[in-house]
Order: C-alpha cells, then structure tokens, then sequence
C-alpha cells in the first residue's frame, strides 16, 4: 500500500492527555469521525500506518477487533481512551518502566484477560515502550489465540522444564511492540502450576532485567479461585485488579484485596 | 449528581438491555393479561333516581315548636330499614326477573341478599339532606332500572304511611306516660294530705309562742309568790303582836268570812279564766264545802284551815282573815303554777313532735311538686304530639318527590375500555422499568465507584467502557426493541378491534 493510498484512509486523531500528544502518538491526516459500517471495518484487515517519514507500521486491526483488542483507528474510541488513560495513570505510578504487573480479577470471567490483552496493546502503541504479555491462566489460556502466536511451547512448558530457554518462550506478535508468552500446553496427568519452584522468579527476573523498556504483564486468574495468583504477585511489583461490572459484591473484593494485600495493589479498574 | 444521574441512566439501559428477552415477555405477559381481563370483565350497569323530600310546606313555620316533622337525614336510613324488610322482598324478586314461586327459600334470601348488596339508598352530597337518591346496580341494565323504579315506588307509599304510624305511636306513648304520671301525682297528694292530718300539732311558730307565753306566766307567778309570802310573815308578825281578843266572833261568822274571802277570790279567777279552769274549779269546791258545812251543821270543832284561829279581837280578826287570805292567795298561786308547767310541758312535746314531722313533710311535699311539674310538662308534649300526628294524617307535613326518574343505562360503570386500554400500557411499560430499579436499589454488587465503593479499597484508577465493537448498545438492540414494538402494537390493536369492532 502506497504513502498516498494510506494518507487516503480514514484516521482518527486522539485529542487526549498532554503526554499523548508529546511524540507518543501519531496524528497524521485529517480528523474524520467515522460512521463505520461493519462491511467496511471489516475490509481493513491491515493498516499500515506512518510512524515517520518512511517508516511503517502494520496493525492487524481484523485480528485485533475480532479479539476486542484496540487498536488506533478502531471506531470505538471511549474503549481506547480509557486504555490510554490506564496506561499513563500505571505509568505515572510504576517506579521503572521494566516492571512487573499482574492482572486479576475478582471472579473468574470478570475481563482479567481482555484487560491484560488490551493493556499490553496499550503500552505497545507507546512508541517509547515495548510490552510483555504472559498468560499465567493456564486453565484457560487465551492470550495465544488472541494475538495469533502459537500455543506452545509456553509457560507451561517452561515451568515444567521441557523448555529452558526463555527466548524461546516468548513470540513475537503481529503488533509492534508486543510480544507473548502463552500459556502452552497442559499435560493429561496434571497442570504444572509449579510457580512456587526457581523456574518462575528466574523467569520474571529474566524478562523484567533484559529491556529497560518493556513492561511485562502476567494475566492470572482470580486469587481467590487459584492458589498460585498469590505466588505470581509475590515475584511481581504491582498487581492491578479487574473488577467486572455488576458481577461482585462488596464483600468477595474485601477478601480478594485482603489476599493480594493493599499495599501490593496499585489499583482498581471497573470493566464494564 | 449529574454523574450520578448518568450512571443510573447507564445501569437502566445496561440492565434492560442484559435482560431485554424477560422484560419483554414481561411486558406482554402483562398487556395480555390486563387486556383480557378489561375485555372480560364483567360490565355493570348502575340506574339510579332521586326524590325530593319537600318539607317547606306553609304549616312548617306556623307549627315551629308545636309539632315536628320527621328529619329527612332520618328518611333514607328508615327507607333502607323498611325497603330491605322481609315484607317486600318477593316484590322486589319479582322485578329483577325472578319468579318467587318457584323458589326455595334460601334461594330467595340469597338472591335477595346480592340485590340489597348493590342497592344504596342515601342522601346526596352536603347541603341537600332533603334529596335521596336510590341506585341499583346490575349486569343487564334493564334489571337494574327495573329494580330502581320498584324501590322508588315503593319508598314513596311507604314513607307516607311509616310517617303516620310513627308520629300515632309517638303519641300513644305520651298519652301512656300522662295516664302514669297522673296516678303518681294523686298517689303524692294523698299522701301529703295523710301526713298533715295525722300531724296536725300545729306549727312551730305557734307552740314556741305558747312556750314562751307559759314561761311568762310561771314567772309572774313566782313573782306574786314571793310578794305573798313575804305579806305572809309580815301579817303573822303582826298577829303575834296583837293580844288575843274574846272569841266574839262565831265559828259561824268564820266560815261566812272564808267563804266571803274564796267568793273574792273566785270572781278574780272568773275574771281572767273559765270556769272549766282548774283553780277557778278549786276555789268554788271550796265555797261549796264551807257552804256544806254551814249548812250541815258541822261548824263547831271543824279546823277551818291552817292558820285561820277564831276568837280575836277585831283587829285580830282582820289580820287574821287577812292572812287567811294571803294563803289563800298563795295555794291559789301555786295551783295556778302547776297548771301551767303541765301545760308547758305538754307545748314543749308538741313542739318535739312539730320538729320530727317537718322534714317528712318536707320530702312528701317536694315529690308532690317534682311530680306536678312533670305532669304539667307532659300534657303540654301530649298536645304537641297530637297536632303533629294530625299533620301526618293529612300529609301536611314532609311530601315526596321524584326529583328524577329512573331510567334504562346504556353505559356500563367505570372506566372505558381505552382507558384500561391505556392503563394497562402504561403497567405494562412501568412494571419492567420498576422490577430494575428495585433491582438496582437491592442489588448490592459493584457497578462503580458511587455504589457500594468501600474506602478500604485500592484506589479506582480507571474504567473500561462496554465494548461493543461496531454497534452501540442502541443499535445492538435496536433489531429487538422492533420486534417487541410491533408486538405490543399488534397485542393492543388487536383488543382494542375486538372490543369496539369485533
């Protein structure tokens, strides 16, 4: 796809916070509100769009929409203001840019996943910031499908040991700036949740000390439904937790802070 | 609050929209459930007429306080006693359609109790106490104005002849209660009239007169006491001085002295008393004596009284008669005393007695009175009975009216069937909308930071929105709300072609 034919598609300009517009975003074109048809959305598989002058990014934004994942032109822009806003209000909060966040929900279904896909995305559209996202929900790993990484080898496999390298755990997405560890395969003969082991801090201190850059996101199940949330927050800096609307009542979000701990939590979002 | 008004418009449409499949058939279970029962439901038809009871009749004020008309706040209360009677019960089955031969009973009270059950006869409104109003209601409207006209009717005769009984047994009662009271009143007259004679003694005033009036007497008499004794020893002392004469003077000439002497003394007596006195009855006892002894001969050796000596000298004769007489004088005194204490005694018991005696006469003398005015009262309400009761007789007093008609209804009671037809939307609308927010009000689970939000919580650092990818939540309901539109709109087009065309 040509300069011209790319500066011919419809973008959106984010008009947001003052750290948006200071080089972390790209604004190029006009400003056109869409009123998208779903035929039409659906014939943008990929965009390319201009970073700097000769340079081009590829967002696979059919994947992407079909996963509930943002991306910078998709039409609903409530949904990536408030990712944007997500990202720079942990940005503002994190001590480094390399750390570590665990993503967790309140009850199991409550949008852990979709967060910690659309948070690592968020933190990929930062041309100043890569991202990491491992999915630690090895009963039911999505983050693979997601982003259309392969299964395995994965978390799983690592943990267990059939897999020693780290490199090779970790696949590179079709989003620039993203990359995935998945979850892998489970064995027939048990789930390896063998995070209490070395193989997991040496895993975190690993991904977490090689790029300054990159902030890893752990998408693990909810605290109180699993035992080895606990653990993951333990070798973690920051736990952000998802609670799902209308799904929760008072009392399950005061025994899920009680188990990660308060101080340990850097927030509360609300996923509606 | 803005915010907070747009969270609740948000959790509104987010539940609906959850819910949207249960709403719906919500909302149609109940239009259906309501438009059937508005089309089914059992219409009724109320007739209704209203009599004018009319009491400005020229004798009303004429008669004012001499005879009363019935209240016309009494009227419809006594026409419903009487109406709803056993008497006229088969008249009224007769004309709701109903044939009283050939039915038992308690098929009778029962029928009969659900026509009284719709029936009101009643007074209208304030300020008109003087319309009554009679109303039936009923399925088929031409029983119902069948039934209303019978009662109407039938209120009419009977009210004229209620009255007439009403004012007779008024009447009747008063006269009952003259005849009693009479007899009581004779019964206190004569016992009053018993007491007074059996206690004649006089009153009080005139025994404590005579008291008094024989108190002076005693004391006048004990004063003349003491002048006599005292004249007594003076003449004694005097006889004592004097030498005793020759006898010259016969006993003869004593006893026609003395009796001289009690001859003065009775004519003083006569002077002031009868002669049924008992002093005047002594002193001539005496002269009768002395006048016996003359006659008789038994002078001689016959002592003629203490201190009366014969054979002085004149002067000693003359003290001596003298002092005969002085004592003479004396005991006449002293009777004359002792008849009076007697008598002072016996005033004094009369005026014990009078004491006793006033206050039961007092109280005999006080219920005649109380009864006499009773009786006075009662005569004069027997007479204000009597010309009320002839005004009833003539119908110059309450007349009746029928102000208006009863007539055949043509439109059942209550509310149209557009008018349930709208309700019935309107519930049909509101429950769904209700049951959320209850929902929302007693759902404790956390929608945002305004419900249920503990301080004890990490901070709330962001909110991701509903994701729905190419539609808003309008639009992804958009092909539902349709459908449930055209539903409702058939649903109500229907009942409502059924009920005014069908």
């Amino acid at each position: 796809m040509s300069e011209t034919e790319v500066k011919k598609q419809k973008f959106v300009i984010i008009d947001t916070a003052q750290q948006m517009a200071a080089n972390r975003e790209v604004a190029v074109g006009k400003v056109t509100r869409r009123i998208s048809h779903s035929a039409v959305a659906e014939q943008q598989v990929d965009i390319d769009l201009p970073v700097q002058p000769g340079r081009i990014e590829r967002i696979p934004t059919e994947l992407l929409a079909r996963h509930k994942v943002i991306h910078p032109t998709m039409e609903d822009q409530d949904v990536l203001n408030s990712f944007r806003l997500l990202r720079l209000s942990l940005q503002s909060k994190l001590q480094r840019v390399n750390s570590s966040l665990v993503v967790s929900s309140v009850v199991s279904g409550g949008g852990a996943s979709f967060v910690s896909a659309n948070l690592a995305a968020a933190f990929a559209m930062d041309k100043q910031c890569h991202a990491l996202l491992m999915d630690c929900n090895l009963g039911r790993p999505t983050q693979s499908k997601t982003y259309d990484v392969p299964e395995a080898p994965g978390m799983c496999e690592f943990l267990r040991g059939s897999e020693n390298s780290v490199k090779d755990i970790i696949k590179h997405s079709r989003v620039p700036r993203l990359s995935v560890v998945p979850g892998g395969q489970f064995l027939e003969d048990g789930v390896p949740e063998d995070f209490t082991g070395d193989r997991f801090p040496q895993l975190i201190k690993e991904v977490t000390g090689r790029y300054e850059d990159r902030i890893t996101i752990l998408d693990c199940p909810p605290i109180l439904d699993s035992a080895y949330t606990k653990v993951i927050a333990g070798h973690c800096d920051a736990v952000l937790l998802v609670i799902p609307y209308n799904q929760v009542t008072p009392g399950r979000i005061d025994k899920t802070v009680k188990e990660f701990g308060r101080d340990r939590i850097i927030g509360c979002i609300i996923n509606n | 609050m803005a915010t907070n008004i747009d969270e609740t418009v948000l959790s509104y449409l987010r539940l609906a929209s959850e819910n949207r499949y249960w709403l719906a058939a919500l909302c149609l279970v109940i239009s259906i459930a309501t438009l059937t029962a508005a089309t089914f439901w059992p219409k009724t038809y109320t007739a209704s007429s209203s009599i004018f009871a009319d009491n400005s009749n020229i004798l009303g004020p004429l008669m004012a306080g001499r005879a009363v008309t019935t209240e016309i706040v009494d009227q419809a209360r006594m026409a419903q006693d009487i109406l709803f009677s056993r008497e006229y019960r088969d008249i009224i089955l007769e004309a709701s359609g109903a044939d009283p031969a050939r039915m038992t009973e308690p098929q009778k009270e029962q029928m009969i109790a659900g026509i009284q059950g719709r029936t009101t006869i009643e007074n209208q409104g304030r300020g008109r106490a003087n319309l009554i109003v009679i109303s039936h209601t009923d399925e088929d409207p031409v029983r119902a104005f069948r039934v209303t006209q019978r009662y109407t009717t039938l209120f009419i005769e009977q009210s004229a002849i209620s009255k007439q009984a009403e004012s007779r047994a008024a009447f009747e009662f008063i006269e009952d209660q003259v005849a009693s009271y009479q007899a009581k009143l004779q019964d206190s007259e004569n016992r009053l009239s018993q007491f007074k004679t059996a206690n004649n003694f006089g009153t009080l005033a005139n025994a404590n007169n005579r008291i008094a009036g024989y108190q002076a007497g005693i004391e006048n008499i004990d004063i003349a006491l003491t002048q006599l004794d005292s004249q007594i020893v003076s003449v004694r002392a005097q006889l004592e001085g004097e030498a005793e004469v020759s006898r010259d003077i016969s006993e003869v000439n004593a006893i026609r002295s003395r009796i001289n002497s009690l001859q003065l003394q009775l004519d003083t007596l006569r002077a002031r008393y009868h002669d049924t006195y008992p002093d005047v009855v002594q002193v001539k006892n005496q002269i009768a004596d002395l006048q016996e002894m003359l006659d008789s001969g038994r002078v001689g050796t016959t002592t003629l009284g203490s201190g009366f000596d014969v054979g002085v000298t004149t002067l000693h004769q003359e003290l001596r008669s003298r002092l005969a007489a002085l004592i003479t004088e004396r005991e006449s005194q002293l009777t004359q005393r002792n008849g009076i204490v007697s008598l002072l005694l016996a005033e004094e018991e009369r005026a014990r007695r009078i004491n006793e005696s006033e206050a039961e006469l007092a109280e005999l003398t006080r219920d005649y009175n109380v009864t006499q005015d009773f009786y006075n009262n009662l005569l004069l309400r027997l007479e204000n009975a009597r010309v009320s009761m002839h005004l009833d007789e003539q119908q110059q007093g309450i007349t009746f009216k029928i102000q208006e008609s009863a007539v055949i209804p043509t439109q059942p009671d209550g509310y149209g069937f557009s008018q349930l037809m709208m309700g019935s939307l309107v519930l049909s609308l509101g429950a769904p909308f209700g049951l959320i927010f209850m929902m929302l009000q007693l759902d404790p689970r956390v929608r945002s930071e305004n419900t249920g939000w503990s301080d004890d919580w990490p901070l709330l650092i962001g909110t991701v929105p509903q994701y729905y990818g190419k539609r808003s939540i309008l639009r992804s309901n958009g092909v539902y709300v349709s459908i449930f539109t055209l539903l409702l709109v058939f649903t109500y087009g229907a009942f409502w072609y059924w009920n005014n065309v069908g």
